[in-house]
């Protein structure tokens, strides 16, 4: 037989555990805990982040003429003018200080029948004095489809033919 | 059993009570970090710039009328290679319109992406 004597001390009880479960609540909800699962959701955000800057890059300046990224590859670019256009759009935030992501890029072309060659362009290192990519940084990739006509100024090995060719580009913070 | 005092069962079954609705509170928060990652999973896995890029290329080649059989080997190549995507092209001239149809399809395993189109 159970008494009804304490029934205050219970309803009290009943409060105080509530209250304790309020408060676990909100002190679980104010913090988050960064798994390596989590990486994800910046791996998405620097893709984003690539792939808009890449976009940027590849919009034609007039109607229906080159793009800006066309201009500067068929010009022979060295990478200078590349990395002169790329690198603040990775890097450039407001009112605060730079991002710190790095990129390396190159470009692939198709070799012979079924062959891919991959060719490396430049990169924020060979620019900015900033550590190379290591391999151990986790990077994620975009790449861009470049139209090179014959006339193209890169240096060989990539070959003066009309062709498509694929920009990649690997994005890392470091 | 006896000598034992059962004065404060109420108070000992509330613990229980608390204990358990910590327990589903662990549950929730495991919970919430999985769907952290398998959003972000399926974002990245979604090849939205890669097709977005191609159907833009693909529609300007047409339209300029540049692109040849070469072209299509880089693109179907690269593609594969770099990419991992099969990609096929296909265009036919419509009766009586002076327009190309154009079909687009593309496939990474994940997102099949078919498009069919006039240029």
């Amino acid at each position: 037989m159970v008494g009804d004597g304490a029934s205050l001390y219970t309803i009290e009880g009943l409060a105080a555990g509530l209250l304790m479960i309020a408060t676990a609540a909100i002190v679980l909800q104010s913090i988050s805990v960064y798994t390596p699962g989590d990486t994800h959701i910046d791996d998405m955000l620097l893709e984003q982040l690539g792939a808009d800057a890449l976009a940027v890059l590849d919009l034609p300046v007039e109607p229906d003429g080159r793009t800006q990224l066309e201009v500067l590859l068929h010009n022979g670019d060295d990478g200078s003018a590349f990395h002169e256009a790329f690198y603040p759009l990775l890097r450039m935030r407001s009112f605060a200080p730079d991002d710190p992501v790095q990129y390396a890029a190159s470009i692939s072309f198709r070799d012979g029948d079924e062959g891919v060659v991959v060719v490396p362009y430049t990169s924020a290192a060979s620019h900015t004095g900033a550590a190379p990519y290591t391999g151990r940084d986790p990077a994620i990739r975009v790449s861009r489809w470049v139209h090179l006509q014959a006339w193209h100024g890169l240096p060989p090995p990539i070959p003066n033919r009309d062709q498509m060719a694929l920009l990649e580009v690997i994005l890392w913070r470091g | 059993m006896a000598g034992m005092n059962d004065n404060g069962q109420w108070i000992v079954l509330m613990g229980f009570l608390i204990s358990i609705a910590l327990l589903f509170l662990m549950v929730i928060i495991n919970q919430a970090t999985l769907v952290g990652q398998t959003t972000a999973e399926g974002v990245l896995e979604f090849p939205k710039y890669e097709i977005r890029d191609l159907r833009t290329e693909v529609i300007r080649s047409f339209r300029e009328d540049t692109l040849n059989s070469a072209l299509y080997q880089d693109i179907r190549v690269l593609s594969l290679k770099r990419n991992h995507a099969i990609v096929s092209l296909g265009s036919s001239p419509m009766e009586g319109l002076d327009a190309t149809m154009v079909t687009i399809r593309f496939n990474n395993g994940v997102t099949v992406y078919e498009e069919t189109l006039l240029v």
